[in-house]
């Protein structure tokens, strides 16, 4: 979200990394004011590609404590 | 060393020989590899520490002259007109971040509670949800807000800002406390049920209390937390560029302001966002330096 002042904002893909660009926090935000109907659900589906990526990484790392855990899972897990 | 030790017979006398003797011809070097180890780790402590700094001395230097008693009394006023404050972003976050403290605080702390004492099923998937709870990004919280309250009642609001601020606190406080509750030795609820108190009394009358100074701490940091956050009242307050008291109206709050403010051409409009960062920032570190003095303070007391 932070990273929306400073990103540029820029509705295509960059194709390098000194280029402005948009992070899915920086689209929504950036965008959110003007839209209605069709573009706000637009918006909400961005929204969700992020909750599915940030639950992927939690699993992940979830399941990483659980493995590393072992036998003593119980303890690990918390 | 005695004559019985020096015996050569004796294999365990040998064998300790030979690794004093190796321990001590790499004792130089072993030092050496220490102390660059050492001056390693206290290089990266100085780069981690750059940014914070940078940060701290950058907003005061550029926030400070932004103070002024218009600021902390005067609403934001149109654009050339002299004499705007951030009065309406102070008072929208305190009215909001009370709101979400209000609902959050007891639900939180009872929740660690549960899961301090519960080791169940229904703990398990609540600890979980907690975990998931805090991973959720902050503008997917905003549009959870957006979607539940505003499209719901059709109106923007503080309510629904506290709804979304009161989502990202609570897991917060849940594992806190739980972390909390956790830390009470085992001794002092045997002692009570030794006692014959129920659990309903131990757990009014011996963890809380003793819980108290990381309750504390933990409840102070996710007010710290939830002040900060930007990206879900953007879709649930609105904004407000008047002063407004009523939590069922659009307000205005610390982080929008900044965020609209610096985006602005306008070079005052900027200096007052500089201004409000200061503030927000102020009050999150004292905060977060505050909990753990009075934490520590709590337990002093205590002893």
């Amino acid at each position: 979200m932070a990273v929306a002042l400073v990103i540029g904002n820029s509705p295509f893909i960059a194709h390098s990394l000194k280029s402005p660009a948009a992070t899915i926090p920086s689209l929504i935000v950036n965008n959110f004011g003007e839209s209605s109907g069709l573009q706000l659900s637009v918006l909400f589906a961005a929204g969700l590609v992020l909750l599915v990526i940030g639950i992927l990484v939690n699993a992940a790392a979830r399941w990483l404590v659980w493995s590393a855990a072992g036998s003593n899972a119980g303890a690990g897990a918390r | 060393m005695t004559a019985l030790l020096d015996t050569p017979a004796d294999p365990s006398v040998e064998r300790r020989r030979a690794v004093q003797q190796a321990a001590s011809s790499s004792l130089g070097r072993r030092k050496l590899a220490s102390r660059l180890a050492l001056g390693v780790c206290w290089l990266f402590l100085a780069i981690a520490i750059v940014p914070l700094v940078a940060i701290v001395v950058n907003v005061i230097s550029k926030g400070l002259p932004a103070w002024s008693t218009d600021f902390f009394t005067h609403s934001t006023t149109p654009e050339g007109v002299p004499g705007g404050g951030a009065w309406n972003a102070i008072v929208g976050t305190i009215v909001i971040t009370a709101i979400a403290v209000a609902v959050t605080v007891p639900l939180g702390l009872l929740c660690g509670l549960f899961l301090a004492e519960s080791d169940g099923r229904v703990a398990a998937v609540l600890r979980f949800t907690a975990d998931v709870m805090t991973g959720i990004p902050s503008i997917t919280v905003g549009i959870f807000g957006y979607i539940a309250i505003v499209q719901h009642f059709k109106a923007y609001s503080g309510l629904a800002g506290a709804f979304a601020i009161g989502f990202i606190m609570l897991p917060v406080i849940t594992r806190a406390g739980e972390t909390a509750f956790r830390g009470v030795p085992r001794s002092l609820n045997e002692a009570a049920l030794a006692l014959g108190a129920r659990r309903a009394t131990i757990s009014r009358r011996v963890v809380v209390p003793a819980a108290l100074p990381g309750v504390l701490t933990g409840v102070l940091l996710a007010i710290a937390r939830g002040m900060g956050e930007t990206a879900p009242l953007l879709l649930t307050i609105l904004g407000n560029q008047y002063l407004q008291w009523n939590p069922t109206k659009p307000m205005e709050a610390l982080p929008i302001f900044i965020y609209n403010g610096s985006s602005q051409p306008y070079a005052d409009q900027v200096q007052l966002a500089w201004g409000a960062a200061l503030l927000l920032m102020v009050v999150v570190l004292a905060l977060s330096i505050g909990s753990r003095l009075l934490a520590a303070w709590l337990r002093k007391e205590r002893r």
